[in-house]
């Protein structure tokens, strides 16, 4: 009994040394990326907070959303509307101009404040999350039929954006961004300081999720993923968990939509409608599902190739993405995360000397894996 | 402890024209363990669905203990005032270990905030020690329960019920699957609990019924056919005709 403590308590320790390494590595990396790919990896570092939320429900409560991407835009175009009115100087933001309009919309106005703005992106979507998923879940609606009303619900936000051009900038989206809480967006300390907000963020949202995961949360969730019905049987209200983690997920795609805006300077509907929300759900099952440290790698190696190949092949990649998606799906359903896993269990094995198993079974303590 | 745990009035149940159940009137007694067979299609399984909340019925009463009106209630509140279901095929979270699936059954606060804060207390993991002893899962506590065996799993749902302390179980054939010795093993551990709780068995091996049965239901088409011990249902002429008398004395 002791041994396996402190084999548990070495587990845990390079779990965290993985974490810690990570951390220090982000928060060097301004000394050594130009500006431009500072802000590349500002963009992965906030898609790895989506996929971490995706990892929560996909990865343990096993549902699958394919409209995360509606989150992330109601977060987003949060965020936008305080920078758009910031940018406008007390004057009506120009494309409102353009349509017509001759006042703000009530809508529009709670926006000019900062930190009306930054609250509302993280409860605006958890809310709407909540509400969605208690009519979908209270009607025992899951599995693939979840995953199309997501997707429904990504086609509809899209939709809606494009057609209310007045109040949303329709398929333009929100741009032309000055400042930011009073500082100049060009500014490259201003980006600098966002930066250095996402690592923060990610740091703090992953420790977040690993506190959801390992608490006796987790492991409801991970039982009603496998037995739904016996976890009511269990005693449990499936329903009230679904929702809650399906809420918790939509609050940080829309943390990282807030942060995305600022650094990336957009908003869109094309880049949170039916694409996008597939494209976040290849992150997690690329880098593995179930596992936290799956997802932020997925999310940062799959934005990796992304950039390298559109960068050298511009008309290929997409091809690329598809085959990497098909061929993880098929090959490696666990993900690199798996992968990896898989790799150093056979090296031991062929080397078996008992201190070097356990090595390797600390070195890939992060990498605990829930087999399927 | 005398009286009524569970009473079902004129329940009907209608599945778009068939009825499953048909006017049915039935009660078990606290401390009782009653067996409950009958043909294929007769309603059994369908009367363990109404009774734990999975099936909403047509029309008809069903009191739990008191005055619980079962009908107004969903599973898992059903569970917490005391009735547990175990069902055909052995159902255990299987990327959990054996510890972690009676640790989430224990009967406890289940809302969403009281498992984020959730600490296990020595008493709690003293109780799902002893229920692990008592299925004899001790030694595979720390294993994933998808690693077991069927007989084990059986088990292993056992005492998920178990530590539930539940005051009303229903069983859809327990033995199902099980070898010769782990049936007789089923059981005596049957008759154990049915010490401290009512027991109701859903159960088509009539040599296992004849062996561990105090008081029998038998049903069919949706209806009491007849009820007592084994002797009366063995010699009542309406039994054999439906059912004993198909498949040949027993062998079904």
């Amino acid at each position: 009994m002791i041994k396996t403590n402190r084999i548990n308590d070495l587990l845990l320790d390079r779990k965290w040394i993985l974490f810690f390494v990570l951390m220090v590595i982000l928060f060097l990396a301004p000394v050594f990326l130009s500006d431009f790919r500072l802000n590349l990896l500002a963009k992965y570092l906030v898609y790895a907070i989506i996929a971490l939320g995706l990892d929560l429900i996909w990865g343990y409560g096993g549902m699958l959303s394919l409209g995360q991407g509606v989150f992330f835009g109601l977060g987003a175009y949060c965020m936008a509307m305080y920078l758009k009115l910031g940018s406008a100087g007390g004057e009506l933001p120009d494309f409102m101009a353009w349509s017509g309009l001759t006042e703000l919309p009530w809508f529009w106005k709670p926006f000019q404040y900062a930190w009306i703005a930054v609250g509302a992106s993280v409860i605006i979507p958890a809310l709407v999350a909540t509400i969605i998923g208690f009519i979908i879940f209270r009607s025992r609606v899951h599995g693939v039929y979840f995953a199309i009303l997501t997707q429904a619900l990504a086609l509809v936000v899209t939709i809606l954006l494009i057609g209310q051009q007045p109040y949303t900038g329709g398929t333009n989206g929100i741009t032309n961004f000055s400042t930011i809480f009073g500082f100049s967006l060009a500014d490259s300390s201003a980006q600098i300081i966002l930066y250095f907000i996402t690592v923060i963020c990610l740091g703090l949202v992953y420790l977040f999720c690993h506190w959801l995961t390992e608490s006796s949360f987790g492991r409801i969730l991970i039982a009603i993923r496998d037995a739904e019905d016996r976890i009511r049987f269990c005693g449990y209200n499936p329903v009230t968990f679904k929702v809650f983690i399906f809420a918790i997920s939509a609050g940080l795609a829309g943390l990282a939509g807030a942060l995305f805006v600022p650094q990336v300077g957009i908003i869109s509907p094309a880049m949170i409608g039916i694409v996008p929300s597939i494209e976040m759900v290849i992150w997690v099952a690329v880098g593995g599902r179930g596992t936290l440290f799956g997802a932020i790698l997925g999310a940062l190696i799959v934005n990796g190739c992304k950039s390298y190949l559109s960068e050298s092949f511009p008309d290929a990649w997409l091809y690329f993405l598809g085959i990497l998606y098909v061929a993880v799906i098929l090959l490696v359903p666990e993900g690199i995360i798996g992968l990896t896993k898989k790799f150093f269990i056979k090296r031991t094995a062929s080397i078996s000397t008992d201190s070097f198993f356990l090595h390797m079974r600390n070195f890939l303590g992060p990498f605990k894996v829930f087999k399927r | 402890m005398a009286g009524t745990i569970i009473y079902v009035e004129n329940l009907t149940v209608n599945f778009n024209g068939f009825k499953a159940l048909d006017r049915f009137n039935f009660y078990v007694d606290y401390g009782e363990l009653r067996f409950l067979i009958g043909p294929n299609g007769a309603g059994k399984t369908t009367l363990l669905d109404v009774l734990c909340g999975k099936t909403k019925p047509t029309s008809g009463r069903v009191v739990f203990k008191d005055d619980l009106d079962v009908l107004n209630k969903q599973e898992h509140e059903l569970v917490f005032l005391g009735i547990g279901r175990k069902f055909q095929t052995p159902s255990v979270f299987t990327e959990l270990t054996v510890f972690e699936n009676l640790e989430l059954a224990f009967k406890q606060k289940k809302g969403v905030i009281a498992s984020l804060f959730k600490q296990t207390m020595p008493k709690e993991k003293e109780k799902i020690e002893s229920t692990l002893e008592n299925v004899k899962l001790i030694e595979k506590m720390d294993q994933k329960a998808g690693l077991l065996s069927h007989g084990e799993k059986q088990r292993l749902e056992m005492g998920m019920m178990l530590v539930q302390e539940p005051e009303l179980l229903l069983l859809d054939e327990p033995i199902a699957g099980l070898t010769v010795s782990e049936r007789q093993e089923m059981g005596e551990f049957l008759q154990s609990i049915a010490k401290n709780c009512s027991v109701l068995v859903v159960e088509h091996d009539m040599g296992f019924v004849r062996k561990f049965a105090q008081r029998i239901t038998v049903m069919h088409e949706g209806k009491v056919l007849s009820e007592g011990d084994i002797t009366k249902i063995q010699n009542d002429p309406n039994v054999i005709e439906v059912y004993l008398g198909r498949g040949g004395n027993g062998s079904c």
